[in-house]
């Protein structure tokens, strides 16, 4: 029983941070209808910032906590600036897509200024503690608690006590009124984006004063916020860090009843779940991810350029591998994010749905591989046949869940997917492994970076290939129409539904074969592989290049990955180069109205008469020829 | 020289030509009415002047000047007050909250909201008991008695407003409209008004302008009511 006191008292003293992130995602979202992923990007910096500040630097802790507020509030300003006023009129999903980009820029960049290392900080509040009901809580932990208590009643006052806070309330409730009431839309923006920042640096700097964090955490803290946002309905912000506070609590509970490592985020990952699928009503929000785009201007041979561009990138990266095999690795990696780019077609690019849960996909076909080939010795091609089949299977549960929710819920439901297959691989006897580490060992035909980069290849012409047939199929054609009119589809016999799960099973197949194609090319990892940065990454790298042309997959992860790599601009071991180019592309490509960089490879309809690349003319068909011609095998 | 002109003025909705062509004066003082079927153009016109649309063509001009384009709250603060269709209640706030937004919005400290808001509850008497009632609690007939005094609190030079009737019974409707009247009379509030009914718009305004599909088909002084009520009712029907 002590032992579920002590777990409920440290939980919630944990949870103070979970609260102040819950707290200034709902208020961003409240304000814009905008889901702000870079808030994570600027906590991350606040903690970085104040580890630097007071463990290398010596400054005394307040002042590197103001300095640490302080810049963190520029950043924040100068983002607002990026998103809001660079694309005013874009949706908020739009919005949201660039948000995610900053947060890329943001966490790229840190990653090579602070690197991946666990970081530690002087803490805020002097060592020691008091005891509550039998249990030590930290000075540092009161603290962070009574200063999340704090900053909800002082958000509570400013909205409502203030003649500021209620010009910020009447924006919440509706903009176009209030802008004729004579308040101007940016000002309240601008004043909003900067409490909130301020707040994020602060969240950050009582993160680092709680112990040792690193990077790569704080997508996992602000996935944590979003749920706990979710208790107040993206709408309350005393909820939100009630919210935060319980979920602390969940975490630590089920973490000594089970005593395994992940049953916490098995709790967070039902808690998500029964959240999204009880509540009926949600703040309305755009949850539309399509976006026309126009023919390019008639005359204009930018595509044809583009497209020539295309082919010869691939031709040089096989000319490098044919010449020196360390270029394998790199075609490889290429192939992979593009095969993973592949399972966002259907999903995103036909029927409009996100999912930041990628990584968690590509995991279950990697330990799918890992179980069928070397732990029951089946035939290469057998274990791969599985991983199509359980990657599909997974797919659709995760379609299953989604189907009828808008953005920010299924970011959040296919986040908390991701953390869960990850922590779960730690512990679970589903698969034959000791704490998740995994090893697969190519068969002897596939283990040179070059063979490795056929057998993909391979498998990536097959796959554009069954998507391509299937777009041009009755389902397909049907499919493409429910971004913009469910109706119409359902009236021609299929249902919208079945589409959306559908979509999401291809998707995970392919996402599958993804993760499998990737611990052939590594050969022994563990769970912290597939954590959820990489999910975000393949979203990133398959937006860039475009989800609906079948052009899209092979531009994104060239450009992205190949380009850099050739101009030698690459850190060995990660992709922060990558990620920092994607984030600004994806940034700039959301004010555009184009599919990601494909956007330019797109042909005008004026010239498709003409039949200059494709033989019937039509697009698909252009997309084939370039594909045959591109091929790497 | 007119309060506010219209000068050749079109609007689109993308491909869709909405309002063609329209010129139009207010004259300092005067209540003037858009009349014109559904679909006509005269919401288009009333919020293209309030800045939420863009004219693609003309130039629209408030005491001598250009309006800032697509500038709404800028185009708010300048003294051009915009009731639009639906009334545009904050209805999750207080009554008071809504009127406090406006004067906040207009630069107001405290003390002034509070002086601008005793000065047009005389205008409204049956909304000081309303304060701190939620306005989307209220009926339509107050909630509409509510937004003409939260676009009246700022001393507005023009009110555009959209269907003010719109929805409600016969006798608030005649509330409303004395209501507009008095403020008219007694402020010198100068008024662009869109109404479907062409009687009670012809018995208020001083002038109108009729729209049919987007472009202007008459505009006269409504001198003498029946005739005019009867020449309108022509193109609208
Ligand atoms: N947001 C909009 N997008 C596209 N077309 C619109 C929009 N609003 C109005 N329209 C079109 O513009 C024309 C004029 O509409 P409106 O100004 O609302 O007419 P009225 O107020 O006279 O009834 C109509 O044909 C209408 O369909
Ligand atoms: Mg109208």
């Amino acid at each position: 029983m002590d032992l579920y006191i002590a777990a409920i008292v440290s939980g919630a003293a944990v949870g103070g941070t979970y609260a102040l992130m819950a707290v200034g995602i709902t208020h961003v979202f409240n304000v814009t209808r905008v889901l702000n992923f870079a808030h994570a990007g600027l906590v991350l910096w606040g903690a970085n910032i104040y580890a630097s500040l007071t463990f290398e630097r010596e400054w005394p802790v307040v002042l590197a906590a103001l300095a640490a507020i302080a810049v963190v509030t520029l950043m924040g300003l100068v983002s607002e600036v990026l998103v809001f006023r660079f694309a005013e009129r874009a949706t908020p999903v739009k919005k949201a897509i660039m948000t995610f980009g900053l947060l890329m820029v943001m966490l790229a960049v840190a990653v090579r200024i602070y690197g991946q290392e666990p970081r530690a900080a002087i803490s805020l509040m002097p060592r020691g503690g008091f005891d509550f009901i039998g249990t030590r809580v930290s000075w540092q932990q009161g603290t962070n608690l009574l200063l999340a208590a704090l900053v909800v009643g002082g958000m509570g006052m400013f909205l409502q006590s203030t003649r500021r806070g209620l010009l910020t309330r009447a924006m919440a409730e509706d903009e176009t009124v209030t802008q004729l009431l004579g308040v101007s839309r940016s000002s309240v923006a601008r004043l909003n984006w900067a409490i909130a920042s301020a707040l994020a640096g602060l969240t950050g700097v009582l993160i680092a004063s709680l112990g040792v964090f690193f990077t790569g955490q704080f997508v996992f803290l602000f996935f944590v916020g979003l749920t706990a946002s979710l208790v107040g309905g993206l709408r309350s912000l005393g909820l939100a860090a009630l919210g935060g506070i319980a979920i602390g609590v969940i975490q630590n509970v089920t973490t000594v009843a089970w005593s395994a490592i992940g049953a916490g985020q098995v709790a967070i990952f039902v808690a998500v779940v029964a959240l999204v699928l009880l509540r009926r009503k949600w703040p309305d929000e755009v949850s539309n991810l399509a976006w026309s785009k126009p023919e390019a201007e008639d005359g204009s041979r930018a595509w044809l350029v583009g497209r020539v561009a295309l082919v010869l990138g691939w031709g040089a990266l096989i000319l490098a591998i044919i010449n020196d095999d360390i270029w394998g690795t790199t075609g490889v990696t290429v192939l992979i994010y593009t095969l993973v780019a592949y399972s966002f077609v259907p999903l995103t690019g036909w029927t409009g749905q996100i999912s930041l849960g990628h990584g968690g996909l590509m995991a279950v076909g990697a330990y799918t591989l890992g179980e069928a080939y070397i732990y029951h010795e089946l035939p290469f091609g057998v274990a791969i046949l599985a991983v199509v089949v359980v990657g599909a299977f997974v797919g659709t549960l995760l379609g299953l869940l989604t189907f009828r929710l808008g953005f920010v819920q299924t970011a959040v439901v296919t986040l908390s997917f991701a953390s869960v297959v990850v922590s779960w691989l730690l512990f679970t006897s589903l698969t034959h492994t000791t704490a998740g580490r995994l090893a697969v060992f190519a068969p002897g035909y596939l283990d040179t970076g070059r063979s490795l980069f056929v057998g993909i290849g391979v498998v990536t012409i097959v796959v554009a290939g069954v998507l391509w047939s299937l777009r041009n199929s009755h389902w397909g054609t049907v499919t493409l129409a429910i971004r913009t009119n469910a109706d119409m589809v359902r009236h021609f016999g299929v249902s919208p539904v079945r589409a959306r799960v559908g979509a999401f099973a291809i998707s995970g197949a392919i996402a599958g074969l993804g993760g499998a194609a990737l611990i052939l090319l590594i050969s022994i990892t563990g769970p912290a592989t597939f954590g959820l940065t990489l999910s975000l990454t393949v979203l990133l790298y398959a937006v860039v290049g475009g989800t609906e042309s079948l052009l899209g997959p092979l531009t994104g992860s060239l450009v992205l990955i190949a380009l850099p790599k050739a101009l030698d601009l690459t850190q060995s071991g990660n992709t922060t180069t990558s990620d920092i180019i994607a984030g600004v592309a994806i940034i700039y490509l959301m004010t555009t109205r184009w599919d990601g960089l494909s956007g330019i490879l797109k042909r005008p309809a004026s010239s498709k008469a003409r039949g200059l690349l494709g033989s019937r003319g039509g697009v698909a068909d252009a997309d084939a020829t370039e594909m045959a011609s591109t091929s790497p095998a | 020289m007119a309060l506010l002109e219209l000068d050749q003025v079109s609007f689109n909705y993308g491909p869709i030509t909405a309002v063609r062509d329209l010129s139009l004066d207010v004259e300092e003082g005067k209540i003037v009415a858009l009349l014109g079927r559904n679909g006509a153009g005269k919401s288009t016109t009333l919020s293209g002047i309030a800045g939420l649309l863009k004219p693609r063509t003309g130039r629209i001009s408030f005491e001598g000047n250009p309006l800032p384009r697509s500038q709404v709250s800028r185009v708010a603060r300048m003294g051009v007050a915009y009731v639009p269709e639906g009334r545009g209640v904050l209805g999750g706030l207080t009554v008071e909250e809504n009127l406090n937004a406006a004067a906040f919005g207009h630069g107001l400290d405290r003390r002034e909201a509070r002086i601008e808001i005793d000065r047009v509850l005389e205008h409204f008497p049956a909304i000081s008991s309303r304060m701190n009632q939620r306005a989307g609690t209220m009926s339509g007939g107050e909630q509409q008695m509510m937004v003409l005094m939260r676009a009246t609190l700022t001393r507005p030079r023009l009110l555009l407003v959209d269907e003010p009737g719109l929805g409600l019974a016969p006798i608030i409707v005649r509330a409303v409209y004395d209501q507009l009247i008095e403020l008219n009379r007694d402020e010198g509030l100068s008024v662009l008004l869109v109404e479907q009914y062409v009687e009670l718009a012809v018995e208020t305004a001083d002038q109108v302008y009729v729209l049919q599909k987007g472009e202007l088909v008459h505009s006269g002084p409504c001198s003498d009511v029946e005739a005019t009520t009867d020449l309108v009712a022509t193109y609208v029907g």
